[in-house]
């Protein structure tokens, strides 16, 4: 599931998109920089862990059942965050905290405690602890200590039972699948990230930014989040794994609500993300996103409601790039070709079209920007320390791999380096920088041509023009309907007859993904980037997901969840002209 | 003219000493937070009405009461020497009741599983400014959900008690005199105490006993201020503050039995807090009497069965 903050401009009016053209720069979006890490200096740590480790193993592996893997994850947090609301300073902190996190594995590479048998599967460690932010390494190793023994002794139980219920259960093919993938060890130890903030020009800065909003009296809540985040991670593991690095990214996020007169709530949302302090937005850059927010939110509290259909649609480059994170990126994560509970949609579709054949998807998490778009969805090592890599999940309209992490297939024995988690979670194959290309392009312009006369010819009363996405879901398991939903937050309907466009709302797409892929007949020549978090079994994690503009044949829009309860009785205080003269009045 | 009549207003109530002179005290402060309260609150109390859900009955609040609380917090953690943690917070949550109906039969004591849904709600976190625009568009909000939950909730409790034999001979709500209390605003004094070496220093103390396996040492510093104002006239703001240093240490017996003791420390305010080796003192006593527990045979029920056995044992390394 993903939740993406940032909306486009739309493809509504041409002159738009020459605006958004001059923007992108779509001959370097691909290449991205060389990525030569600079050396760091290790930090006392990595010995601390390194020496723990060699004394675990020597103890752990020669106990019955053995210990065949350990790893040491130590993630050292920085955060700073300076959050306003309505012009006022809601609040401003940093903080400083690390996390341990132990993996242990008891058993063989081709059956250990994480085996999953029948409908139950066990972690390869705990939720982990968080332990002093001083390098004190009695501490540290202490810590580490206690953990690892609670670490084995769970791995332990779990395989006494996987043993024994093993003889229970059916076989199944995906279950004949190592549990655990050999990898090459690797070592780097790059330079520690971290940040010196002032926060005091921040806070006015959100007071600032938040106060605008009450400008409009459409818009009852506005919260303005500036955050500073440095994470480094120190990881170590018995197959000679020794990393240390680290990110530094910035974020400003945006956010106003609404309600239109029926009672449905509106949210706008608008983010930018960063990586060097010099490249935050400007107060400018700032007021014009707000201005288009604000535009926005005070057309959709009056748009009238969408009613269910099914017909042509267009969706600009981050709207197309939520729907294939959606309907395709999760159904190529490794891990759910290999549950038996999942609906494994592409498990046996390797070697055949899936896609249109001018369509193919790479997920490159070594990418650090796209054009002038950083990506969050950026990493050089993931989370079971695999180096990341460019995989080519589709080349052409065929599907040639997934995303893969440390649980291997039978057909794919290797990590891709797609294993990540959010802190306290055990790492599965999940997305990092899914990115669309297309060999079949027109400018934007053409695309919207196309989709009018997609209109006429299916002799429908309009198409959907789907600007920007709040985020979506889909179903993987076979309990639920392979299915998926994208939440539009600006939707408008585009006539063929040169009406202009009409701002609606109150909009979801649904649909099944093996259906909804093969509808796309045109895509527009301009990538665009998402940038988000995504949630799934291993928590939240930074995605990017990126894709030109997509023309489909056909989509299924439903009704949203409507909420009930009215607009405020009384206006804004800011806009409320009785009291306004009354106290007029008063002074006089 | 209405100006003239507040100042006429207020200045009988300094000559007859009902309006403390706390009132100058706010506005000398620069704190817009009483004000911004009582305009919005008259607003509400003029303006805000409803009509009972499926009647043309006007429903309007006969009661209202914003409540505001402003908490500065400082929390340092320490593990056997060494820093785990050191956070310091400002917050401001808001809460707002708004009651229809009488004294004698109001929205209140009334629940049901078909509540009403707010959209940003009656509570939460608000700006901590001590502005008063912000301020007064959260209230705004939080009046109009407080408001319209407690009409819903009234006309719900009105058609349950009308299906009941007898009624209740109790009142929902019991009439206040109003109070004013309007304390000068204090600024946290965090006594310029190192409070992060103070932890440090601390719980190494815990470091002469090997066998505690987990502990944590943790100074709160806290400043409170609070506000409350309510349609009855009710005035007031006031301060608080408190100081603790809690710490919790845990060992296994030989037995593998899980063993926990705990020590802490209190002062209204920080400056008053223990000293490092007061505290120092206090943990070695608290580690020894825990080292004691740990040597110590373990109970037996009385049927003379061991009182328990323990999934964990000592640890391997």
């Amino acid at each position: 599931m993903l939740k993406l903050n940032r909306f486009s401009a739309a493809l509504r009016l041409p002159v738009i998109v020459m605006a958004l053209a001059a923007t992108f720069h779509p001959a370097a979006t691909l290449a991205g920089p060389p990525d030569t890490p600079a050396v760091g200096k290790a930090s006392p740590l990595i010995a601390a862990m390194q020496t723990e480790l060699d004394r675990s193993f020597k103890v752990l592996g020669g106990q019955e059942p053995p210990a065949y893997f350990i790893g040491y994850t130590i993630t050292n947090t920085q955060r700073a965050e300076v959050s306003g609301s309505n012009g006022a300073l809601l609040s401003s902190s940093e903080a400083r905290n690390r996390w341990l996190q132990v993996s242990v594995r008891t058993g063989t590479y081709t059956l250990d405690n994480t085996h999953k048998v029948g409908e139950r599967q066990m972690p390869s460690g705990g939720p982990g602890t968080a332990i002093p932010v001083d390098n004190d390494e009695e501490i540290v190793r202490r810590a580490i200590w206690l953990e690892t023994d609670d670490q084995y002794r769970a791995a332990a139980e779990s395989l006494i039972k996987i043993r024994s219920s093993k003889e229970v259960k059916a076989d199944t093919l995906e279950g004949r699948a190592p549990d655990f993938s050999h990898e090459q060890p690797h070592k780097s130890i790059e330079p520690e990230a971290s940040f010196t903030l002032d926060r005091k020009p921040w806070e006015e800065k959100v007071r600032a930014y938040t106060k605008a909003f009450r400008e409009s009296p459409d818009i009852l809540n506005s919260i303005v989040t500036f955050s500073a985040l440095a994470q480094n991670a120190y990881l170590v593991n018995t197959e000679g794994t020794q990393l240390q690095h680290g990110q530094t990214r910035y974020r400003l996020e945006l956010f106003i609500q609404g309600k239109a007169t029926d009672g449905m709530n509106i949210e706008r949302y608008y983010n930018f993300d960063w990586v060097e302090p010099k490249e935050a937005p400007s107060d400018k850059d700032v007021a014009a996103a707000s201005a288009t927010l604000r535009k926005e939110m005070e057309g959709l509290v009056k748009a009238p409601l969408n009613e269910p259909s099914v017909g042509p649609a267009l969706l600009t480059g981050r709207a197309a790039a939520v729907f294939f994170h959606e309907v395709f990126g999760h159904r190529a994560e490794g891990h759910r070709q290999k549950d038996i509970s999942e609906g494994q949609t592409f498990a046996k579709k390797v070697g055949e079209p899936i896609l249109p054949d001018f369509l193919s998807i790479v997920d490159d998490p070594t990418l650090r920007k796209l054009g002038q778009e950083d990506l969050l969805g950026y990493y050089r090592f993931d989370d079971e320390g695999v180096s990341s890599h460019e995989v080519v999940l589709v080349d052409h309209g065929v599907l040639k791999n997934f995303e893969m992490s440390r649980s291997p297939l039978a057909d794919f024995p290797h990590s891709n380096g797609h294993g990540r988690r959010q802190l306290g979670a055990t790492p599965v194959s999940r997305q990092g920088n899914l990115i669309v290309k297309s060999n079949k392009t027109v400018t934007n312009a053409q695309l919207r041509a196309k989709l009018i006369e997609l209109i006429k010819t299916q002799n429908k009363p309009y198409g959907l023009l789907i600007d920007d996405i709040a985020g979506g879901f889909t179903f993987t398991g076979r309990g639920q309907p392979q299915a998926f939903q994208v939440q539009p937050l600006v939707v408008y309907k585009v006539f063929a007859d040169g009406r202009p466009d009409e701002l609606v709302r109150g909009v979801d797409i649904v649909g099944t993904p093996l259906a909804a892929l093969t509808k796309i007949v045109a895509t527009g020549d301009t990538p665009e980037v998402f940038n988000g978090y995504c949630g799934a079994e291993s928590g939240s994690v930074p995605v990017s997901a990126a894709a030109p503009a997509i023309l489909t044949t056909e989509l299924e829009v439903q009704k949203k969840q409507a909420d009930t309860d009215a607009p405020p009785i009384l206006p804004p205080p800011a806009h409320d002209v009785k009291s306004a003269q009354a106290k007029s009045g008063g002074a006089q | 003219m209405r100006t003239s009549l507040r100042m006429v207003a207020f200045l009988l109530a300094s000559a007859s000493g009902i309006l403390p002179a706390a009132l100058a005290q706010e506005r000398s402060d620069n704190d817009h937070t009483l004000q911004a309260m009582r305009d919005e609150m008259a607003r509400a109390k003029d303006r805000l009405e409803l009509k009972f859900p499926g009647t043309n009955e006007p429903v309007r609040p006969y009661y209202l009461e914003y409540r505001l609380l402003d908490l500065e917090v400082r929390e340092v953690v320490g593990q056997f020497g060494a820093l785990m943690s050191s956070t310091r917070t400002r917050n401001r949550f808001m809460n707002v009741q708004a009651r229809v109906g009488s004294f004698k039969q109001d929205s209140s004591n009334f629940v049901s599983d078909e509540g009403f849904r707010g959209f940003i709600g009656s509570t939460g976190s608000v700006g901590i400014d001590r502005d008063y625009d912000s301020l007064r568009q959260d209230l705004w909000i939080a009046t109009d959900q407080a408001f319209k939950e407690a009409v819903e909730t009234y006309s719900r409790k009105r058609a349950y008690l009308n299906s009941l034999a007898r009624q209740t001979d109790i009142d929902d709500f019991s009439k206040a005199a109003p109070v004013k209390n309007i304390e000068p605003l204090v600024t946290p004094d965090w006594s310029g105490r190192n409070w992060e070496q103070e932890v440090r220093e601390s719980s190494a103390a815990l470091r002469a006993f090997p066998e505690i396996q987990e502990s944590r040492v943790t100074y709160y510093l806290v400043y409170a201020t609070e506000y409350l104002l309510t349609s009855e006239g009710t005035e007031i703001r006031t301060n608080r503050s408190f100081a603790a240093v809690e710490a919790g240490l845990s060992t296994l017996a030989k037995d593998g039995m899980q063993l926990n003791h705990f020590y802490a420390s209190y002062a209204p305010k920080p400056a008053d807090l223990a000293s490092v080796d007061t505290v120092k003192k206090g943990l070695n006593v608290t580690g020894s009497e825990l080292m004691a527990l740990r040597a110590s045979p373990p109970a037996h029920s009385n049927r003379g069965r061991p009182h328990r056995s323990w999934r964990r044992c000592s640890v391997r390394l």
